[in-house]
């Protein structure tokens, strides 16, 4: 090859032309993967929106010291009422 | 490419501002439609610079979803909008060449797709050893010259239409052409030559 491309050139160009043009063949890419990709890029993605189960655990907090509190408070007073003055 | 849009929307394949104007603003009919016309383009762009269908999937899924992160900021120039992509494919092959930084060739299973079905098994071995040797060669040319032989073959483009997207004149991708042949054809003589003397000293 190296004697025939440097007694012609071009002819050397020509046979890498063709080699190229025969070999360099567009490839499909699969369907069922472009179908896909189609819809992750035109679908949003779905987005749960939980609710915070911080904020309910400080209301059973806040709940039960209340509660406590409360009943506490009213123990408290039914005692002093039923003591004798 | 038989990739049919699948939504109602159309534009003019002549003129796809008014598609890439409607993806700017967020239109994802828009997008899909230029995804249709491009999606083919971009995975044969980076299955011949990686020579790998996974990788080529992958980086492939990765630029349209970069161009989507980003069409907001894109303006129309009048340069092809694939320019833009091809681009954004060119960086992320870069990137992948860098991480991997592997030996640049074909597997025997990747190359499959690219050989003649129809043809006798023997023959197709040679034809395999022939399409290795050639991609072989095509990757260890410059990135811009890999790209001119693939817009020029496999997307069969004018020189006018390579320059465009290249972002260089009509002359420069003409010169390149030449260089880039040249390159080709030494690339291919050193190997043959190094292949012929492997084999004598296996002899």
């Amino acid at each position: 090859m190296s004697l025939a491309t440097s007694i012609n050139p071009s002819k050397a160009f020509m046979d890498i032309e063709q080699q190229l043009e025969s070999k360099m063949q567009p490839i499909s890419p699969r369907e069922e993967y472009i179908n896909k990709l189609r819809d992750r890029l035109i679908t949003p993605p779905t987005i749960l929106y939980e609710n915070p189960e911080k904020g309910w655990g400080l209301v059973v907090i806040f709940v039960g010291l209340f509660s406590g509190v409360l009943i506490t408070w009213l123990l408290l007073f039914l005692f002093r009422k039923k003591r004798p003055s | 490419m038989k990739n049919e849009p699948v939504e109602s929307m159309e534009y003019d394949p002549n003129d796809e501002n008014a598609a890439v104007q409607d993806a700017i603003a967020g239109n994802s009919q828009a997008f899909s439609w230029l995804y249709n016309r491009y999606v083919g383009k971009i995975y044969n762009y980076i299955y011949y610079r990686t020579g790998k269908q996974y990788d080529a999937e992958d980086l492939t899924a990765k630029v349209f979803f970069r161009a989507l992160r980003r069409i907001h900021a894109y303006r129309i120039t009048g340069v092809p909008f694939s320019a833009w992509l091809y681009r954004i494919a060119h960086n992320l092959v870069a990137n992948w060449h860098r991480d991997n930084s592997r030996k640049k060739e074909i597997s025997l299973e990747d190359t499959a797709e690219l050989y003649d079905r129809s043809i006798h098994p023997e023959m197709n071995v040679v034809h395999l050893q022939e399409n290795e040797r050639l991609f072989e060669a095509i990757r260890t040319l410059t990135p811009d010259r890999q790209q001119l032989l693939i817009l020029k073959f496999v997307e069969h483009m004018s020189n006018a239409e390579i320059a465009a997207i290249m972002q260089r004149s009509e002359g420069a991708i003409k010169s390149l052409y030449h260089r880039t042949l040249l390159a080709l054809r030494t690339i291919m003589e050193d190997k043959i030559e190094k292949d012929s003397l492997f084999t004598d000293e296996d002899l």
